[in-house]
């Protein structure tokens, strides 16, 4: 007579295998996660982005953009933890004005008529600033509106309600008259190196004294009849008025450097004849000059 | 004993069916270099808010060092590629490079 239960070692086996498994996938090469929202931070790197939120908002005083990133926290109470992380950093002698960023947040969170002064707005490098004063108005609104506020005017952390001066939010200036608008310099050159890279365009905005000019924005048509912004300064290492964008074959574009320049149309792929006879796609560099 | 180690590998092969694809370890504890491009955008954006002085910038660096902290300085270049990808508007876009531009300056490596 044979025996119908399993031998038992079969039954060890299978919850050693079981065991090992979960130790596996529960400890030693649990599943990693990228891609991941702000609600999943750990603790400590939660309190990190939300102290920089706080830090933010009193550069930036746009409570809406504040609330809207706190938001992807998932705080169940965001007032108490506002005010509990800014009375820890306080105490623990941390950034103070994170924490007044903080318990500002959460002064504006129980009264939203409250707005705040921000204090001075991003400075930009001199350098930069002289030459993106001229071209981009938003910038120029942005430094000439903002009412700057020295940190060390404002009330002491004791009441948390002292922070938010109640004053209303700065009123439209004039904006400066923009720079002079952007002139081709010459004809688009055709760059044809068959080890270099194929299909760019490559721009090179200058100033009025030859200097690249960084963070100009340059409107692309798209072959699919839509537009992209693409802007100079992103490699400095090439040039700080460089920008470059990746054509497709058989397409042309049109662009527009800065604002109020004229359109420079049919740019396209060049073709370019190598030494042993065959056709390849080179570049196209173009250079712009403030007038 | 060939049984036993089937017995093993199948035992095996469940658990980690399970703990890989049908009841994964939660993302209870993810870090700021694990969160979607996109937010890593907006988190370096904030510390171009954030730090708008010269002599920020060694804070900055340190907020930059959550990212990438290695090479923090590209977590800015990214963080530029992601907005021009998602049509930041020009401000923030010239926070963006006015950080890069100043950290350049700075010599952040």
């Amino acid at each position: 007579m044979r025996d119908k239960n399993p031998p038992l070692y079969l039954l060890t086996g299978i919850i050693i295998g079981v065991l090992a498994g979960l130790l596996i996938a529960y400890v030693l090469l649990p599943v990693r996660y990228a891609d991941t929202a702000p609600a999943t931070l750990n603790t400590d790197q939660k309190n990190i982005y939300q102290a920089l939120v706080g830090r933010a908002y009193l550069y930036e005083a746009d409570s809406g953009r504040a609330f809207s990133r706190l938001a992807l926290l998932q705080e169940p109470d965001l007032n108490s933890a506002l005010v509990a992380q800014s009375q820890q950093m306080v105490a623990a002698g941390g950034d103070v004005e994170s924490a007044r960023g903080l318990s500002l947040l959460a002064a504006v969170n129980s009264h939203p008529e409250q707005v705040i002064t921000p204090l001075v707005q991003n400075t930009f490098s001199p350098e930069v600033t002289s030459t993106m004063l001229a071209t981009t108005t938003l910038l120029a609104s942005a430094t000439a509106t903002a009412t700057p506020v020295s940190a060390t005017e404002t009330p002491s952390q004791a009441t948390a309600t002292l922070f938010a001066t109640l004053t209303p939010r700065p009123s439209a200036t004039p904006k400066p008259t923009q720079g002079a608008p952007y002139q081709l310099v010459g004809q688009p050159k055709e760059i044809c190196d068959p080890a270099g890279v194929s299909g760019q365009l490559r721009i090179y905005v200058k100033g009025t004294n030859g200097d690249g000019i960084p963070g100009v924005k340059i409107a692309i048509s798209l072959p699919n009849g839509g537009s992209s912004n693409f802007y100079t300064g992103l490699y400095p290492e090439i040039n700080n008025g460089y920008a470059d964008f990746t054509m497709s074959p058989e397409s042309t574009y049109t662009i527009r450097v800065g604002i109020g320049g004229d359109p420079i149309n049919n740019l396209a792929i060049p073709q370019c004849t190598g030494g042993d006879g065959k056709s390849y796609q080179g570049s196209l560099e173009i250079t712009l000059k403030q007038q | 004993m060939i049984g036993f180690l089937l017995a093993i590998a199948l035992g095996l092969s469940a658990a980690l069916i399970y703990g890989w694809l049908i009841a994964p370890a939660q993302p209870a504890a993810t870090t700021l270099s694990s969160l979607r491009a996109d937010y890593q955008a907006d988190y370096v954006l904030m510390i171009a808010e954030a730090y708008p002085q010269t002599a920020d910038l060694p804070s900055a660096l340190e907020m930059l060092r959550r990212l990438n902290s290695e090479k923090p300085t590209v977590a800015v270049d990214e963080a530029l590629l992601t907005a021009q990808k998602l049509g930041y508007s020009d401000a923030d876009m010239h926070s963006l490079i006015d950080l890069k531009l100043r950290l350049n300056q700075y010599g952040g490596e």
